[in-house]
């Protein structure tokens, strides 16, 4: 490759359509991924994130569309001829091997050499700061090592993507933040492109550069935890990041009617129409002046935040409050909104006559 | 303390220990006694004279017979240890009816009583040119034996999945490399106690031999079977001795292999 020629995409996929069993499960999904980017695929439980992991590294066929490696479409490569590493939820080693000659096994079976392999393996096992144990077996191992001699294995292979799935999901806290640090240790100046799969969005954040939204069998947002958080791209984004606020309006002349009252229409609001409006607790403060009343249904003290639930018409909405001045049960209370957090969005199940 | 047992538990475990101790003890020391024993006639508990002359046979008839037992098994628990391996791996992915069909397929020739088989093998053997050949005996012994560790293997892929195959895969190893050096290292030990079961199945096989071999394959269960037959029970109870000695060899094997496991599981 010349030097002028831009390095191509450690992955693309391409219209992909990944099945469920018979059936297909995730649609039309197209995404790219540059070399030493870490991208985390986050989705609901059975969503189909695994069944996506299985058809990037050919262990399921897919439905239709193209699996692109390196610029090479892999789509009807074998496993081992991707350059695709998947390592499942659990850490899956050879139990007849030693640690060495797990780590060992990707090199072998390309039959490296047995100095460069040597130089290899122990350089992957230092990586992970697991030099000491060469010669113990998977089984004397704690959950901790048997992960990070996963990765040191998936590493050696020098793969151009590797597939993590879920690794963090069922540890406890402590070796959760193992597992993380011996993640990011691993990838840290690997040419590979990291693509994990996790149903946790703050996990996400700190694994990722990049989140993939999975909603609904397709991809519904990719980007930066940062910008999924402040600008969900729909309702359905909106109420999976966890905003649980969600109420039906109308927009008309640059004026937002809904429960909360009148009220300019955000910036990024529809110019006219039946809109969902979503918000965070912090969205909405109690105010005795406002002309907008509601009624304290329950009162919710949390760690760090209090919050109370409010009727607002017919809606419920949750409203964040000063931990000095915290109404009651039953109280009567004006609420007032500030707009330019509202998140506003065309209703395509409304038609402005419900 | 949760594992104290009552004084009731512990007799009952002695008392449950001890008989199966007799149950075994008693036949194995009697066969020893018949084999060592001359002029023993009812009703004298012992025999009037002791002679090892029996054991004898060991360098003739009944060793041979035993050779010729071992090289069968062998083969046939080898071969039945590969087909139940494939088989019974092939039925633990199937899903649904065929996976029951399959099972029910792999049953059939353990089902089946051996006499049974062994008739409708002899026809075809026969017209093969097989009748009466140690290949037509194993081929024979093979049938049982496979649909054992058929079942065998379908019962152990079932609880395991492929996660080790498929990493492997992405790891680089094409499917014989995954085989070599994932699957048959990963489950020898299984597939050590497949070879055993169908050793053992071939091992104290008498209608298959009996009808497929035609007389012309002297196994060592034929030869205790025709000993008893002609009245030499102190050759039967030799003959009798070295049967039990392979099964024995594998209670051991399993029992080591068992506790093994129970150590690496902890």
């Amino acid at each position: 490759m010349s030097a002028t020629e831009p390095t191509p995409a450690a992955l693309i996929l391409d219209h992909l359509d990944v099945r469920f069993g018979d059936s297909l499960g995730l649609r039309d999904l197209s995404l790219e991924v540059a070399p030493r980017e870490r991208l985390v695929v986050v989705g609901a439980s059975g969503s189909g994130k695994t069944s996506l992991m299985r058809t990037i590294a050919g262990l399921t066929s897919a439905g239709a569309g193209r699996v692109l490696v390196r610029a090479l479409d892999v789509t009807n490569l074998p496993p081992e001829r991707r350059g695709v590493v998947y390592l499942h939820q659990t850490p899956v080693l050879f139990p007849h091997l030693s640690i060495f000659e797990n780590v060992a096994f990707p090199l072998r079976v390309r039959r490296v050499p047995a100095a460069e392999l040597r130089a290899r393996v122990g350089a992957a096992l230092d990586a992970v700061r697991l030099g000491a144990l060469v010669q113990r077996h998977p089984h004397t191992l704690s959950g901790g090592q048997a992960h990070r001699v996963a990765l040191a294995r998936a590493m050696v292979a020098r793969p151009h993507v590797l597939l993590l799935d879920e690794p963090l999901s069922g540890l406890d806290p402590e070796l959760r933040m193992e597992v993380r640090g011996a993640i990011l240790d691993a990838h840290r100046d690997q040419d590979a492109a990291l693509v994990l799969v996790s149903h946790d969005l703050e996990e996400a954040g700190l694994l990722g550069h990049r989140v993939a939204l999975l909603l609904d069998g397709r991809i519904a947002q990719v980007g930066t935890t940062q910008d999924i958080f402040a600008r969900p791209s729909s309702a359905a984004i909106a109420r999976f990041i966890g905003i649980a606020n969600v109420l039906h309006g109308n927009v008309d002349n640059g004026v937002l009617q809904s429960s909360l009252g009148p009220l300019p229409a955000p910036p990024n609001a529809p110019q006219r129409g039946p809109v969902v409006i979503a918000f965070r607790t912090d969205a909405l403060r109690l105010d005795e002046a406002s002309a907008v009343r509601a009624r304290v249904v329950r009162v919710h003290h949390g760690v760090d935040r209090t919050t109370v639930r409010v009727t607002l018409d017919h809606a419920e909405v949750d409203v964040r409050v000063d931990a000095l001045c915290i109404p009651e049960v039953g109280d009567a209370v004006g609420v007032a909104c500030d707009p330019r957090r509202l998140l506003v969005y065309a209703d395509p199940g409304n038609d402005g006559h419900a | 303390m949760g594992n104290a047992l009552s004084r009731g538990a512990v007799a009952f475990r002695v008392g449950l220990g001890a008989a199966l101790l007799v149950s075994v003890a008693v036949p194995l020391l009697l066969l020893l006694v018949w084999s060592a024993g001359r002029a023993w006639f009812f009703p004298a508990l012992v025999p009037s004279d002791f002679s090892g002359d029996a054991w004898a046979l060991l360098g003739g008839s009944l060793g041979r017979a035993a050779a010729t037992s071992t090289g069968i098994a062998l083969v046939v628990g080898a071969l039945s240890g590969a087909l139940g391996f494939v088989v019974g791996r092939a039925i633990a992915q199937l899903r649904g009816w065929p996976r029951h069909v399959a099972a029910a397929l792999a049953f059939l020739p353990i089902a089946a009583p051996s006499i049974a088989l062994g008739t409708g093998a002899q026809y075809y053997f026969l017209r093969l040119g097989l009748g009466g050949s140690p290949l037509g005996v194993i081929l024979a012994h093979t049938a049982p034996a496979a649909g054992l560790a058929s079942l065998y293997f379908l019962g152990v892929f079932s609880v395991t999945d492929r996660r080790l195959e498929d990493e492997a895969r992405t790891l680089g190893a094409r499917p014989w490399q995954v085989l070599l050096r994932v699957t048959i290292p990963a489950f020898r030990r299984q597939i050590a106690e497949a070879i055993a079961l169908g050793f053992l199945v071939s091992w104290s096989q008498v209608p298959l031999t009996l009808l497929v071999g035609g007389g012309l394959v002297r196994t060592l269960p034929l030869a205790v079977f025709s000993y008893i037959r002609a009245g030499q029970e102190r050759y039967a109870a030799v003959g009798a001795l070295l049967l039990i000695v392979p099964p024995m060899l594998v209670l051991g094997m399993a029992m080591v292999g068992t506790r093994r496991a129970a150590v690496i599981a902890a």
